[in-house]
């Protein structure tokens, strides 16, 4: 008796147990290999249109010639030619200059400022441009600059400290406060420890100019980023060329587009009448890309042409960008033409390009930079040259039809395909109002029989795009 | 002349509670009487026809019937309202219910007492229970002198040994054989009684009117205990809770009744408060089912001044005696603890089972909880000198106890802009836990990660102590326990609140799993679910699911199971409230609460191992070494494949219920953790953040490791090498796992106690309002704002109801515009917006870097961005770099207004709702002398076949009882005697001194109830009656019926 219920017991238990065992294999089973449906949460955003502000453009001043005592003074010798425009009446602001040696005989920097109507969300559109020929001893050709908003960060690749090679690095801050600014350079060899660079105070309403060669000598390939607190500041640099005695031209640096993954530099002119280059040593004759992954991981770069008005494609270039190493690419191989450069790279990268023309024995270079993806209405200065263009890519998938409103002559229409890069030429000393851009990349290029220009239309208001605000 | 004995039998349903027809037997005894009483009135309250015709068979010789069913005084006042007017002193009532079956010679016997002695006016038999024909019921009653009714004989095997009794103050009414004159005289049965006390009272009014009252030993009625006459003798709870109302409701009710006039008043206030009084010691005492019934008792007397006005007149018009002449009858308070002193004796050794020693120390586990806190010392090396701690989900908490337990409960909650509503029941934990360290609460939060190892080895220890007696075992379990991967996980990535849930879960199975048995055992487990349910909601289903379980199993302790539930219910009504009843926001409850820190992905079968944020170190262990592929994600499974082979194993062994019902349990954590990892509902900035699966992991492996231990114990010493393998291996598999906090790879490190910059701290300090915009760049290029009052984010001060939120609020949208702006360069003056917030201080973090990648490139431009824009901004001050981001300062006047909300009105009865709950709980979980004895009658372990009780049968039950009681009485006896010598020496040592007999101090002294007045004559009490020097009723035991039901448990 006892013992029958012992082996139903026993049983009962085996029965039970591979049930149970049964029961948990199956359901880690399940829990392993079911794809439950997720619940996710939707995250409370908000995006906020900033309330507009009152536009200002601080225009670099003239051209400036380095007083070669060591110092930081110079001295101006022509006024620039100034086009502003506008939707209203701006008002203009001189600016100090206690650097330039010359006073303001010869002009000086300024503010072009224009108030936004209380409470409106988008800015009153405000641009300017100066232009100035130079022609004396040291300092001869063309240069071209926009007057640009102030900022605490601005990337600027361009110019050189090598002999002969004149870098005037100008900081103008417009705003109220002081500004503390930190400049940073890297060259070919990477960062530079450069002394003095860094808490270098620019007054409010004051210009400083900085001779680069002063912090870093002998670089060729020199790239600057400087970053202000306090008060914000316009930066640029004013690059000169002199070969063996003769002057080689001259151009403002202006602040390329932020560091980002993908950079696009519109019409990129290779002139037909391009000096003769060297081809044994480094001439800065020869038209290249200069480029930096200012982070700390070695940055693989493809960079594609697409020619102007359509054609063959030259072939696209692959580089490996060392972290902090300003690296040029030459385009010597690249046909006379204007492109559209794009350069991706799987890294945040800063790029600029550099062309050079023929001024008769001379020649003359010009700096490009790359730009950001412009909003629908933008205000166009073209700075008085001969023979500006406007070069407007579209990297989007639709065609624009884009309408330029003229300060004086006729308004211009234009068709911009998709993929694809439109010139537009306009007159010099004219302001556009142009609409139907949105998405388009544009830069400016002058040609005249000084030299040649060019500069990126950025779009205004960088700070003041709409931003998503999580409120947990 | 001849006595005419007049029978009143009342009648309810004629039967049992089991269909037993106790009138048929009834009506059977009345037939076989030797000497049968001349005439039987039956009082039919509404009964069946069966009844009457069973009456009507009987022979009755009157039924009256009564449309209700009538208390016993009721329905015996219908009965002798018909018999003619008492014709003189030979004239007797017999008073029998439809239960109260007569030996045959009772009445004869009864009659016999009251013929011989003419100042008797009332003799009772000796009740007898019915069921086994052997136990003493009633043998005269008596009260003490605070008039609590007190049985002289109750519950005892009858052997003879009370058969000396004879004056006595009051006898029970079953079978009370009263002149009828006499009941005339006093009034009879007071109405107001229900089934206790009636005789008593009327014995007392009877002694008062200078008659005396006698129990007749050789006569026997034996009562089925229907509860007509004297209190039901049910078994059942609701029975045992009727008695206690009714007792404590007569003693009320006689208080008011004997009380002198001048007093009445008094004791009339007094009914409340003594109400509340004995409610705490009710619960205290382990009896929270009697707690109703103090209230409506005290109301109900209270509340019937009609009743005890008549009454007091009814006594008044009766009495002859001083109320002096019955105080030798009453019982004094040193015999009522000696009775209950002797009660606890006898009754001790009755049920006890062996309960081994604990043997924490001798068994090893004190030094393996030694070996746990030193390795605790080396993996938190860098915390030992640390006042606070920061990383992963760890905050500071409120600088003050009293700030702590400011932010429970609900109302104005000042987290961000502030909103009124419930704070998480976490905060009420993180209020316990900052009061450990009271004088700087923060420092608690080192304190738990510093012993949580050790904690986590000995809570390991004792829950194993419920599963197997073997100390080895029982080590194991710990160990099992504290290198839970979930738990190693919490650890490192710093979650206060799944390493408290680790940290709670085996108490609460130690508490828990003996609910059943005490309501201490209940009320602990109630609390430590409450705690636990707190601090991982997620686990609320699963234990629901348990709960549900275990009430269908509970059985006749159904009420502990069910009170498991009720502090967790309480602790989450406002936040259930709020979130789930008004905003149908069910799943949001089940939120982590406190910071919100996001998780690893984890896969499905990485939670079946029990990882719940993916398996960082052993991938990087595994590809050091270079195994890839399945390989390597077979090393964890491998290592953990023993605990799961144990934990099945024992499915197949000797009791392996136990263990089917924890690897259900586990199951259910398993199931918990799943739905876990598929709810993303906390909300960070711009990322979504699932439930943490940790928590849940960690009821699963209680469930696995559980398995395994009760697997060890029925293989006994069989399991000792597989039972160390299994050990040695989860070993293997945390090391590298803990090694990440050594190697500093671990989230959490020392901080000072601040998450806003000291300058804002330092300025917070002096004016604890003011509030500071936090921006945060996301990696999306957008910008999380909060706002902060005070010194910051406290873990105390975190909301479910702000972290789940999905809809802007318009204080949302106040911050976001405000936010966006001053990122933005533009035309927006924030002074206003600033100053009605209150933000004193504008804080731009550095931007969230999401895990395994490098700061976004949108981040990073909104992070200059946002710089630049808040430099330029006029109204505000850039301060400069600090270590929490980079500062900025608003000049302007801010109001001083904006941290103060609404009062809500719900606050403080929540809190008080709390309190009341809690406060219960506590006293229900205090220890008493009582409940510690009631814990040594049960084995230590749960569900072991060799610690089964034998079942007893009542009547082994009552031998039992009754071989204990004699040894007790023989030890009172011998007590007795010499307390008796030692009187009769004090009395011959001091001649003149009053007879101790009448004139005690000590029977007097409390007496509050009655007014006694010292007279020397007693009408009633002789000498005979009273033995000099002693008290009659010295020397008997007598358990109430209360100690069978309540134990003190």
């Amino acid at each position: 008796m006892a013992d029958k219920r012992r082996v139903a017991r026993t049983s009962g238990r085996m029965i039970a147990g591979i049930l149970g065992v049964a029961l948990a294999g199956a359901s880690v089973f399940a829990v392993g290999t079911f794809d439950l449906p997720r619940v996710t949460a939707a995250v409370p955003s908000a995006v906020i249109t900033p309330t507009a502000a009152d536009q200002a453009r601080v225009c670099a001043g003239p051209l400036t010639q380095l007083a070669g005592d060591g110092s930081s003074n110079a001295s101006s010798f022509v006024a620039p030619e100034l086009t502003v425009g506008s939707e209203s009446e701006p008002t203009q602001t001189p600016l100090s200059a206690p650097n330039d040696l010359a006073g303001s005989a010869f002009g000086s920097p300024l503010v072009v400022s224009e108030p936004t109507a209380n409470g409106a969300t988008t800015a009153a559109l405000l641009a300017a441009a100066q232009s100035q020929s130079a022609a004396i001893d040291d300092l001869r050709g063309f240069a071209a600059s926009p007057c640009i908003e102030a900022s605490s960060e601005s990337w600027l690749v361009g110019g050189s400290t090598d002999v002969g090679r004149t870098s005037v690095l100008a900081v103008t801050n417009p705003t109220r406060s002081d500004a503390i600014v930190d400049i940073e350079i890297f060259g070919e060899g990477g960062a530079v420890d450069a002394p003095g660079s860094q808490g270098v105070i620019v007054k409010a309403g004051e210009q400083k100019l900085l001779s680069l060669a002063a912090f870093a000598p002998n670089l060729i390939t020199p790239i600057v980023h400087i970053t202000s607190r306090g008060g914000q500041v316009a930066a640029g640099i004013q690059h000169s060329v002199i070969r063996g005695l003769t002057p080689h031209g001259v151009e403002y640096v202006t602040p390329t587009s932020p560091a980002a993954n993908d950079q696009t530099l519109a019409g990129l002119v290779i002139a037909p009448n391009a000096p003769a280059v060297s081809d044994e040593d480094y001439d800065d004759n020869s038209p290249v890309l200069r480029m930096m992954a200012p982070g700390t991981e070695i940055a693989q770069v493809s960079v594609t042409f697409t020619p102007e008005g359509g054609g063959a494609a030259p072939e696209p270039l692959a580089y490996q960008l060392e972290a902090g190493m300003a690296t040029e690419i030459s385009l010597r191989t690249l046909p006379a033409g204007s492109y559209t450069v794009e350069v991706s790279a799987d890294q945040p990268i800063v790029v600029g390009a550099r062309t050079s023309i023929a001024v008769g024995d001379a020649s003359d270079l010009a700096w490009f930079q790359s730009s950001t993806a412009l909003p629908d209405d933008v205000m166009i200065a073209v700075p008085a040259g001969d023979t500006p263009v406007l070069h407007l890519a579209n990297p989007g998938s639709r065609a624009l039809t884009v309408r330029l409103d003229a300060s004086t002559g006729d308004p211009l229409t234009a068709e911009v395909p998709a993929r694809s890069t439109v010139a537009v030429p306009v007159s010099g000393g004219v302001s556009y109002s142009t609409s139907g851009v949105e998405g388009a990349i544009a830069q400016l290029s002058i040609v005249t029989p000084a030299g040649m220009a060019a500069f990126a239309v950025q779009p205004a208001n960088p700070s003041a795009t709409p931003v998503t605000v999580y409120p947990r | 002349m001849f006595p005419r004995v007049t029978a009143i039998l009342v009648v309810h349903d004629g039967t049992g509670p089991n269909g037993s027809s106790h009138l048929q037997d009834t009506l059977n005894a009345l037939a076989s009487q030797t000497r049968r009483p001349d005439a039987i009135i039956a009082v039919a309250c509404a009964s069946p026809a069966s009844a009457k015709h069973a009456l009507e068979a009987a022979g009755v010789d009157r039924i009256v019937e009564a449309g209700d069913r009538l208390n016993f005084s009721a329905a015996l006042a219908e009965g002798v309202r018909i018999i003619p007017q008492s014709g003189g002193p030979d004239e007797f009532l017999w008073l029998l219910a439809q239960d109260s079956t007569p030996a045959p010679d009772a009445l004869e016997r009864l009659v016999g007492a009251l013929e011989v002695a003419p100042s008797v006016a009332a003799a009772g038999p000796k009740v007898m229970d019915a069921r086994d024909g052997v136990t003493i019921v009633s043998l005269g009653q008596a009260l003490t002198p605070l008039g609590a009714t007190v049985e002289l004989v109750g519950e005892e095997l009858d052997q003879g040994q009370h058969d000396a009794e004879s004056d006595v103050l009051g006898v029970a009414p079953q079978g009370m054989l009263v002149r009828h004159a006499v009941w005339e005289q006093v009034g009879g049965f007071d109405t107001a009684f229900r089934s206790t006390d009636d005789s008593l009272d009327f014995s007392v009014r009877v002694r008062l009117a200078g008659h005396r009252v006698v129990v007749v030993p050789s006569a026997l009625v034996f009562t089925a205990g229907d509860g007509i006459a004297g209190p039901s003798r049910s078994r059942r709870a609701s029975a045992y809770r009727k008695r206690a109302r009714q007792t404590r409701g007569a003693q009320l009710y006689r208080r008011l009744v004997y009380a002198r006039t001048a007093l009445v008043l008094l004791h009339w206030l007094t009914l409340v408060p003594l109400a509340i009084a004995r409610m705490v010691w009710r619960v205290a005492t382990k009896n929270p089912g009697l707690v109703g019934g103090e209230f409506a008792v005290a109301f109900q007397v209270a509340f019937s001044p009609i009743r005890i006005a008549h009454a007091r007149k009814n006594l008044r018009t009766a009495r002859e005696a001083n109320w002096s002449s019955i105080s030798p009858l009453r019982i004094p308070f040193a015999e009522v603890r000696r009775r209950r002193l002797l009660r606890r004796e006898a009754g001790a050794p009755v049920y006890t089972v062996e309960r081994s020693d604990l043997r924490f120390f001798t068994g090893g586990g004190g030094w393996v909880v030694i070996a746990s806190a030193l390795v605790s010392v080396g993996l938190f090396f860098t915390l030992l000198a640390a006042s606070a701690v920061e990383g992963g989900g760890m905050l500071p908490l409120s600088a003050s106890v009293a700030d702590l337990w400011q932010n429970i409960g609900f109302g104005w909650r000042d987290i961000s802009i502030g909103f009124t509503g419930a704070a998480d029941p976490f905060s009420v934990v993180m209020a316990l836990l900052g009061t450990v360290t009271f004088w700087q609460p923060s420092y608690s939060l080192v304190l738990l990660t510093l012993l949580a190892l050790p904690l986590a080895t000995l809570g390991g220890w004792f829950a194993a102590t419920r599963l197997t007696e073997s100390s080895g075992y029982r080590i194991v379990g710990a160990v099992l326990w504290t290198v839970a991967p979930p738990f190693v996980t919490a650890l490192v990535d710093g979650r206060p609140a799944a390493i408290l849930v680790h940290l709670l879960l085996p108490w609460l199975f130690y508490a828990g799993s003996v609910a059943t048995r005490s309501w201490a055992a209940s009320a602990v487990a109630s609390m430590l679910l409450a705690l636990t349910v707190a601090s991982a909601p997620s686990l609320g289903p699963a234990f629901l699911v348990v709960w549900v379980l275990a009430l269908v199993m509970a059985g006749r302790h159904i009420a502990r199971v069910v009170w498991l539930i009720i502090p967790t219910a309480a602790l989450f009504a406002p936040l259930i409230w709020q979130q789930g009843i008004v905003r149908g926001h069910w799943l949001q409850l089940l939120a982590d609460p406190g910071a919100v820190v996001s998780a690893a992905p984890t896969t499905g079968w990485q939670l079946a191992l029990g990882l719940p944020g993916g398996n960082p170190a052993w991938d990087s262990i595994t590809s050091t070494l270079g195994i890839t592929g399945l390989p390597a994600h077979l090393v964890v499974p491998v290592l953990l494949a023993p605990i799961a082979v144990l934990a099945l194993l024992a499915l197949f062994l000797p009791g392996s219920a136990r263990a089917a019902v924890l690897l259900f349990v586990g199951l259910l954590g398993l199931a918990t953790a799943l739905g876990s990892t598929v709810l993303a509902i906390s909300l960070t900035g711009s990322t979504v953040v699932t439930v943490w699966a940790g928590s849940s992991l960690s009821l699963y492996w209680l469930g696995l490791v559980g398995a395994a231990v009760v697997a060890c114990d029925s293989m006994r010493r069989t399991a000792a090498v597989p039972a160390l393998v299994v050990s040695l291996l989860a070993v293997v598999v945390a090391v590298p796992m803990a090694a990440a906090l050594p190697l500093g790879h671990g989230s959490i490190v020392a901080s000072d106690g601040r998450t806003l910059p000291a300058y804002v701290a330092a300025a917070a300090t002096a004016n604890p309002a003011l509030a500071t915009l936090i921006v945060t760049p996301q990696p999306d290029g957008g910008v999380a704002a909060r706002v902060v009052r005070g010194v910051g984010d406290t873990l105390d001060n975190q909301s479910t109801i702000l972290t789940t939120a999905q809809n802007i609020t318009s204080n949302d949208e106040q911050v976001t515009l405000l936010a966006g702006n001053l990122v933005s360069q533009g035309g927006f003056d924030p002074a206003p917006a600033l100053s009605e917030l209150g933000v004193q201080y504008v804080l731009l973090s550095p931007a969230v870097v999401e895990p395994g990648t490098q700061q976004s490139p949108e981040a990073t431009t909104t992070s200059s961005r946002a710089s630049a824009a808040l430099d330029s901004s006029p109204v505000l001050a850039h301060i400069g770099p600090t270590d929490r981001g980079t500062l900025w300062r608003f000049d302007g006047e801010t109001d001083a207004t904006a941290a103060n909300g609404p009062a809500s009105p719900l606050s403080t009865p929540v809190l008080i709702g709390w309190a009341i709950i809690f406060g219960f709980a506590l006293l229900l979980s205090v220890p008493t002398a009582a409940s510690r004895r009631a814990a040594e009658e049960s084995p230590r372990t749960l569900g072991r076949r060799d610690a089964y009780a034998p079942r007893l049968t009542r009547a082994e039950r009552a031998e039992r009882k009754a071989d204990a009681e004699a040894e007790a009485s023989l030890a009172a006896g011998i007590a007795r005697d010499a307390e008796i010598e030692e009187r009769h020496e004090a009395v011959a040592a001091t001649p003149g001194a009053p007879s101790p007999g009448i004139q005690s101090p000590e029977w007097t002294a409390d007496a509050a109830d009655e007014p006694v007045s010292v007279t020397d004559a007693s009408p009633v009490a002789s000498a005979a009656d009273v033995p000099t020097g002693s008290n009659p009723i010295v020397g008997r035991t007598a358990p109430t019926t209360e100690s069978e039901y309540s134990n003190g448990r």
